[in-house]
């Protein structure tokens, strides 16, 4: 695996500097509904949200739609941003709650026996092994609720400090340590059931799959 | 617990080093074009106030209106559609679907029409009065245009585009599969997306085209009249991945291009394949035994002989994962699925067989078949300890270089950096 692509990433530093509009004149051309402003800001943070949604949803077939929500949710409520610098989090915090409102929607829909999974998209391959072990832990981290997957995706998938998952999620530490702690729970008692990620936890050696 | 984080942060890693970022660079240009014609559509510009005298702009929208009434389309709003049989009215960006035991019609204002058929999804979106846009998700979808219309309609699947004026067409898509097909029964489509020349693709009357891109290999198929045009890289599995890019064509005459069934295999699994798909790896090579290997073997296709090269991987059965190595690389030579296979050989041949001499030659030949390809830098650092426990130290310590080289920060770094030290 390459270790880079699990960098920790700030979380709330979205934006890259080096392309020219920053904060102040992107908020302000948006409040202008000025479409420059908001072309700006899906080049300078795209990278980051499909990032984040692809890590916590899993190379979700529903990942465009979600990352196109995420920007026109944006776009439509940039009047309740109070404080311009603080573009990077909003932006973070909308993608998070869209996010969490999918996977309610999806927990209702499967609960009514509405939705049916669906094999995710093919995104590695050319490494099946890997590939399967993916597949494998999102199915177990579906069955946990929207937080605790949120929570449980940032803090081991996307690498995440504690501290970090709980600024993302806006929620204090000790809650994130408890949706940490009830996502193990249904982690081991499903992965235990499951050959892949079975042997996962007892060797924790990637060359057993 | 602090056991079990660790091996949450080591599975993690690995889920997240298979995961990547994010989508590939075709479905982030195509959000990114999605995205502008939001912008612009969220944002549209106010029309600045006209200076000219009021009764002088009254004659000339007169004058104007009468002129051209009867030639220009009604462009001030979106067209209005109705959908299914009871034909409720649509509205823009909603989902579409299709139940199992019916299509759903669509009509539009200007007398086009749409029909997803059964089991198939989509959305439509209208950018502007003059673009309707249908986002096909799943499935089919037939399109019948009302021609003179001066409205431009796109079909988007996937990453592909067909763009039509006036015709009758349908399009099919089955994301999963990666394939994707375009059939025109009048006019003129012009189709767009990877794999196709820059400017597009046109296809006309009677043609279809038809790309399946699973397992990375592209078959083209554009058939005209009394003539196909192949582009098959199956045809030429010897070819190096070049073919992708730079396909080789062959012409048959007098002779259609076969199309595959789309139909799902899902209501054809066998029993072992029933296993594999549910985790029973060991009970899914039992069962593919009592069916007969042999038969497996020399019939099944690249994707289930791959299925059942994992299960017996999966279920520790050595000798039945080489077997249906061997196949795939036997019958399937060329395909990415058979460069594959050589580096599963290899990793088959020294965990189950501990035979490191044959394990550091599969490691090289899938090293020399896909040197750059996604398992390089792992086969040359198997390879490395191939060549060491088969006490081959000169060609070990050869392949060390090459992967600091290489790779000097890689995972296998130190592994080489102590096979040079010795």
């Amino acid at each position: 695996m390459n270790s880079s692509e699990h960098n920790k990433a700030p979380v709330l530093k979205l934006m890259d500097s080096g392309r020219g509009f920053g904060n102040l004149q992107i908020v302000s051309g948006l409040r202008r509904k000025d479409p420059e402003a908001a072309i700006a800001l899906y080049e300078r943070s795209s990278d980051r949200i499909h990032r984040l949604v692809w890590r916590v949803l899993g190379a979700d077939d529903e990942h465009d739609d979600v990352v196109q929500q995420v920007f026109v949710h944006a776009l439509g409520s940039i009047d309740r941003l109070r404080d311009p610098n603080a573009l990077d989090s909003w932006l973070v915090g909308i993608t998070l709650n869209t996010v969490r409102k999918l996977l309610r929607a999806r927990k209702l829909r499967r609960a009514f026996g509405q939705r049916k999974d669906r094999p995710g998209p093919t995104f590695n391959k050319h490494d099946p092994d890997r590939q399967l072990l993916t597949s494998r832990l999102y199915a177990v981290v579906e069955r946990m609720r929207p937080v605790d997957q949120i929570s449980f995706t940032l803090r081991f998938v996307e690498g995440y400090a504690l501290g970090e998952v709980a600024c993302a999620c806006d929620c204090s530490l000790t809650t994130v340590k408890r949706r940490l702690s009830r996502a193990k729970k249904i982690f081991l008692k499903h992965a235990q059931n499951d050959q892949i990620l079975a042997s996962w936890i007892e060797s924790g050696d990637s060359c057993k799959t | 617990m602090q056991d079990l984080t660790k091996t949450l942060e080591q599975l993690g890693r690995e889920v997240a080093g298979s995961l990547g970022t994010g989508p590939d660079a075709a479905r982030r240009e195509a959000m990114s074009r999605s995205m502008r014609s939001v912008a612009f559509s969220v944002f549209a510009p106010r029309r600045r106030k006209l200076l000219v005298p009021a009764f002088a702009a009254l004659i000339l929208i007169l004058v104007a209106s009468l002129a051209t009434l009867k030639y220009l389309p009604r462009a001030d709003a979106p067209l209005s559609f109705w959908v299914g049989q009871n034909a409720g009215t649509g509205d823009y960006g909603g989902w579409l679907r299709a139940s199992a035991q019916e299509n759903l019609p669509v009509r539009f204002e200007d007398g086009s029409q749409l029909e997803f058929l059964e089991q198939s999804d989509g959305r439509i979106f209208a950018t502007d009065s003059k673009n309707v846009r249908i986002a096909l998700g799943q499935g089919t979808v037939k399109a019948r245009i009302q021609s003179g219309k001066k409205r431009r309609w796109t079909v988007e699947a996937g990453p592909y585009s067909v763009t039509a004026l006036g015709t009758e067409f349908s399009v099919h898509w089955i994301a999963e599969l990666g394939i994707f097909e375009v059939e025109v029964s009048s006019g003129v489509v012009l189709v767009q997306g990877p794999d196709l020349e820059p400017q597009g693709v046109r296809i006309a009357k009677h043609d279809r085209l038809r790309i399946d891109q699973q397992c990375n290999q592209v078959h083209r198929h554009l058939n005209t009249q009394d003539q196909d045009i192949t582009i098959d890289s199956e045809a030429n599995q010897n070819q190096p991945p070049a073919t992708k890019t730079a396909p080789a064509r062959k012409i048959r005459r007098k002779h259609r291009a076969p199309v595959a069934s789309l139909a799902p295999r899902g209501n054809q699994l066998s029993k072992w394949q029933e296993y594999y798909h549910s985790g029973q790896y060991l009970a899914a090579v039992q069962a593919a035994e009592q069916y007969g290997l042999t038969a497996i073997l020399n019939e099944a296709d690249s994707t289930d002989l791959w299925q059942l090269a994992d299960a017996a991987r999966f279920a520790r059965r050595g000798p039945v994962a080489r077997q249906a190595l061997l196949s795939i690389r036997k019958r399937f030579g060329g395909s990415w699925r058979s460069k594959v296979a050589a580096f599963l050989l290899g990793r088959v041949a020294i965990e189950f067989a501990q035979d490191a001499i044959a394990a550091a030659d599969w490691f090289k030949t899938y090293l020399r078949e896909d040197p750059s390809g996604s398992l390089a830098e792992e086969a040359l650092g198997r390879l490395i300890d191939a060549c060491q426990k088969a006490n081959r130290a000169h060609e070990a310590s050869q392949s060390a270089q090459k992967y600091l080289r290489l790779y000097p920060d890689g995972l296998f770094s130190t592994l080489a950096r102590s096979v040079l030290d010795q």
